[in-house]
């Protein structure tokens, strides 16, 4: 029988541990498990057996660190065909009479993904994929990705299973004592992308014995429409008397795992510590049981690589700051590929409290595509908020969706042929919650019904997909009232359809309403208290309108979203703490002050003032930079400390944000610098502050990270002809590196000139790998690169 | 080889902001004082303090650490353990979300960044010494004492020996911890280390 099949109405039992049975075989601490499939085929095909014989259901190839960056493609298919033939010579030979399969296992690669490591996604991915194609020839039953503890390589494998063979695939995680994964997931965000993706079964193995797993698995079954998977250790390893044990025996394991069982977990099994004697206890356990039911709530939730946010309890907050529609500044951040302010503004929104970003990057004459991908891998990188992917261009949605790090919001499909045929299957294949929006070929309906006719529509082609109409919020769509004074009420009253007739969750764009109005922010506020009455569940709006951020929580407050008014009390009272914080220091209007103390707000706040009256030209010369060389001066004296340096940075950095916003055209830069940290050198604090410095005194800074190999630095160094490169090394290990890459640059533009520095550097260190300059601190480097632009001006 | 033991929940002392200054190259100012707090408060409630080790029956030659499991080529670890016939194999973490925060930090509040940093080293080096003191004292009750530690990368003890201290304690599977190719860790506030138990 089919194993999906199998598992509607059957508890499965999967096998127990394989590395300590292997280790009792002789197995030493330098071998690979995996290699003994080849020189010990019949010891393995021995422990699969004797699985078997205790009762399993499923027994695992022995594969667990098989993978292409072990070992070469022959290497690979010779390892995982012995694997498959000694799990299928122990199946023929097993008397158990109970359904046997064999699941092909795949573990993690032991590398972590970008991010936070250098595995690339797509990479991991190809890596994964290679060991799927082999074992979907050997006639393997199902694959089984298991002891994954980051979110983000659970992806990777999921998707190349799904992208390269129609098996069946069950996924299941090692969960930290805190619940979550190490890279911070929790249960609910795991279920929630997984099942998403088309995970056959989802689950929990490793880490820990039965009962500390249980309060993961109880999360996993309220958040999982598929079978969940429990497959713990033999309890802790304790060290008593110079030897370590597993503290749970077999009988005691079978007893925890019953009570599992009766929770409603469907899949069982043993890991580290587990023998066949564990698994024969719990297959009479479930000999004398029946499978238990359980009640699939089919809830609207996405996630990042950190949490779930469900949609349908308190209204959701979506900012939407990142998207250039009428915004000038940020239209120029997109073209100058000024990452970094668009980070600045995910996290400000984070900051003032929305539960998911909207990324809309759309911009006639870039690169869509690349640039959403590229922004949204950023931003995972510096929040852990959900985001909402928003483009009408499936190619730049499918780009962002590969490389999401959870189940995303995608914004959005409508009522269009075309559309649904595009969308549709990307988010079948990626996982994901739609926006529809309720408009088709003939446009906008005028009324109500119009509108749900659509939504009925929607939600029976996405049927048709297997995307379920919890997998799809409306939005119906905010006109303005000024050309039509029943608009709001129009949308609100399709809002209150669509949630009573279909049952669907509802989300609203609401600052179109005013638009062509004055005062708009109180139309906007205003609407946004109505739809909320009208059921609304989330909203797309601007978290830095006070306006809006009083209406929402004074309704969660009075509506009984906020439990002892918490959340209302904190909001209160920051809003007084801000206020008298800025009347405050409005009163001193010095920006050379505000700059010098590092006062950043109002530092941001007093250049916004003087640019009605001064040109940018002007505050620059005669304001910021003359307060970044006081404090410079005040630094180099050892009055004042980098970290006083780094807030008069940021001071400098406000003010030069409000002068931009005012100033046409792209600001004069002096000329471009490419910094870097060496290769083998992690450490780039330093490089950032020079960074960061240089930026304000107006050079183009092109920041190569950390950990650099000299042939990159080079590279770019001749890509754009930099007159100057900043290295930075702070380990001794690393200052051959350094020496390498300076001799690199002089060979292949040897007009550029280097300075370099870090804790390790010194003068004699420089003069002799050939660096122009050593520079001993953030000032003096930008003194050497002033020095240098004079020169070549 | 016997399986290496975690320790999820050893307590910290309270953070030495002379420590914190010290890594910051900083003076004892109001500003950077109240700056330590603010990361203080960010940095601390996600921080996830975990320890991992094993304990190994040695041998020293002139230049080689022995055992069963492992051998290590190294003269001034070997002098650094001396007359040790146990050597303690550790590595201690404080998880990925500082190095989250941090990234963060860099883009919003550049100074935050550094102080976050120099917190970091800061925490984390208590975190040894505390797991230190615990198997300390029960070496003292045995008559016993421990040596310094001693990490890859310090003299001539080669910074590769990094990988073989992942695969003795199974670092990835333990703490989450991944080497690059340079063999630098992920989490980057983390440290192994090694040191040796001796009458």
């Amino acid at each position: 029988m089919n194993i999906k099949e199998f598992i509607k109405n059957n508890i499965l039992l999967l096998d127990g541990g394989m590395g300590t049975m292997l280790q009792k075989e002789g197995l030493s601490a330098g071998e690979c498990s995996e290699e003994w499939n080849i020189s010990h085929p019949q010891t393995v095909t021995a422990i699969h057996k004797a699985y078997f014989d205790a009762g399993s259901n499923v027994v695992s190839t022995n594969t667990f660190g098989v993978n292409a960056l072990k070992y070469s493609d022959e290497k690979l298919r010779e390892l995982i065909h012995a694997a498959v033939d000694n799990c299928r010579k122990a199946a023929n030979t097993s008397e158990g009479a109970q359904e046997k399969y064999i699941a092909f296992d795949i573990g993690p690669t032991g590398k972590l993904l970008k991010p936070y490591g250098e595995l690339d996604f797509n990479d991991a991915v190809e890596i994964f994929a290679k060991n799927v194609k082999i074992a979907a020839e050997c006639s393997v039953d199902l694959i089984f990705i298991e002891t994954m503890n980051d979110s983000y390589e659970t992806k990777a494998a999921l998707l190349a299973a799904k992208e390269n063979c129609d098996l069946p695939v069950f996924v299941s995680n090692a969960y930290s004592m805190d619940g979550k994964l190490v890279t911070g997931a929790t249960p609910a965000a795991m279920a929630s992308m997984l099942c998403s993706m088309g995970a056959d079964a989802v689950g929990a193995n490793c880490s820990f014995g039965p009962t500390q797993t249980l309060n993961v698995i109880k999360e996993l079954l309220d958040f999982s429409t598929v079978p969940v998977i429990m497959k713990p250790n033999a309890g802790l390893p304790s060290f008593e008397n110079g030897k370590t044990a597993y503290d749970v025996n077999a009988s005691q394991f079978a007893e925890d795992i019953k009570q599992a069982l009766i929770e409603g977990v469907r899949i069982v099994g043993g890991c580290c510590g587990t023998t066949p004697e564990f698994i024969s206890c719990v297959r009479k356990v479930i000999d004398n049981m029946q499978p238990v039911k359980r009640c699939i709530e089919k809830k609207t939730v996405i996630s990042s690589y950190t949490h779930a946010v469900q949609f349908g309890k308190a209204p959701i907050l979506i900012g939407e700051r990142i998207n250039p529609t009428g915004k000038k500044r940020f239209r120029q951040a997109l073209v100058e590929n000024d990452i970094d302010y668009i980070l600045k503004e995910g996290i400000s929104q984070q900051e003032k409290g929305v539960q998911v970003l909207d990324v809309n990057v759309g911009l006639a004459g870039i690169d869509e595509a690349s640039m959403l991908e590229r922004v949204v891998k950023e931003l995972q990188a510096v929040s852990d908020l959900p985001l909402q992917l928003d483009s009408s261009d499936p190619s730049a949605l499918e780009r962002a969706m590969r490389i999401y790090n959870g189940k995303p919001l995608i914004n959005s499909v409508n009522g269009k042929e075309s559309s649904m045929k595009a969308v549709f299957p990307l988010v079948k294949k990626y996982g994901g919650t739609l926006i529809a929006l309720t408009l088709d070929e003939n446009g906008i309906p005028e009324t109500p019904e119009g509108r749900l006719a659509i939504a009925v529509r929607i939600v029976n082609e996405a049927e048709k997909y297997g995307i379920g109409r919890e997998d799809i919020i409306f939005d119906t769509l905010t006109m303005t009232v000024s050309t039509d004074k029943n608009a709001a009420l129009t949308t609100l009253e399709s809002v209150r359809l669509i949630s009573e007739k279909l049952g669907c969750r509802t989300s609203l764009g609401v600052s179109n309403v005013s638009f062509g109005l004055p005062a708009r922010e109180m139309l906007n506020s205003t609407f946004f208290n109505m739809a909320l009455m009208s059921g609304l569940d989330a909203a797309i709006v601007n978290p830095y309108s006070d306006m809006m951020m009083n209406v929402y929580h004074s309704y969660c407050a009075l509506n009984g979203n906020d439990d002892n008014f918490e959340k209302y009390i904190a909001f209160a009272q920051n809003r007084e703490a801000v206020k008298e914080a800025v009347s405050e220091e409005k009163k001193d209007n010095d920006l050379i002050d505000a700059v010098f103390r590092g006062r950043k707000e109002q530092a941001g706040i007093v250049a916004e003032e003087l640019c009605a009256v001064c040109s940018g030209i002007d505050i620059i010369n005669n304001y910021i930079i003359p307060a970044l060389d006081k404090t410079g001066v005040a630094f180099e004296k050892g009055v004042m400390f980098l970290p006083q340096l780094l807030m008069s940075a940021e001071a400098a950095s406000a003010a030069f944000e409000s002068v931009k916003k005012h100033t046409k055209g792209n600001s004069d830069e002096k000329c471009t610098v490419v910094l870097a940290s060496v290769r083998g050198d992690i450490h780039d604090i330093g490089k950032n502050i020079v960074k960061l410095l240089l930026q304000n005194y107006g050079f183009d800074v092109i920041d190569l990270g950390k950990d650099v190999s000299p042939s990159v630095v080079a590279e770019a160094v001749k890509r754009v002809n930099a007159p100057l490169a900043g290295l930075s090394a702070l380990m001794t290990t690393t200052l051959d590196a350094m020496k390498e890459t300076v001799e690199l640059i002089k060979k292949t533009v040897p007009s550029c000139k280097v300075f370099v520095g870090g804790a390790v550097v010194t003068e004699e260190y420089a003069d002799s790998i050939g660096a122009d300059k050593y520079t001993k601190d953030a000032m003096s480097s930008v003194r050497y690169a002033d020095e240098i632009y004079g020169s070549i001006k | 080889m016997a399986e290496p033991i975690l320790m999820n929940s050893v307590r910290l002392p309270d953070v030495s902001y002379r420590e914190v200054r010290r890594y910051m190259h900083s003076d004892n100012s109001d500003s950077v004082n109240s700056l330590i707090e603010k990361v203080c408060a960010d940095v601390l409630p996600i921080l996830s303090p975990k320890v991992c080790f094993s304990v190994f029956d040695i041998t020293l030659t002139d230049c080689r650490v022995c055992s069963t499991d492992f051998v290590f080529e190294s003269e001034k670890l070997v002098k650094s353990l001396k007359n040790s016939h146990k050597a303690v194999l550790f590595s201690a973490t404080l998880g990925i979300a500082l190095d989250r925060l941090i990234a963060r930090y860099r883009v919003s509040e550049p100074a935050a960044a550094v102080c976050a940093h120099a917190l970091g080293a800061e925490r984390v080096e208590a975190l040894c010494d505390e797991f230190c003191k615990i198997i300390r004292l029960q070496a003292e009750s045995k008559g016993q004492c421990l040596t310094p530690r001693f990490s890859p990368g310090y003299g001539d003890f080669d910074i590769i020996n990094q990988k073989l201290f992942c695969e003795l304690l199974s670092l990835n599977k333990n703490l989450g911890i991944c080497l690059s190719d340079s063999c630098l860790m992920t989490p980057s506030k983390s440290v192994t280390a090694v040191f040796g138990i001796r009458y």
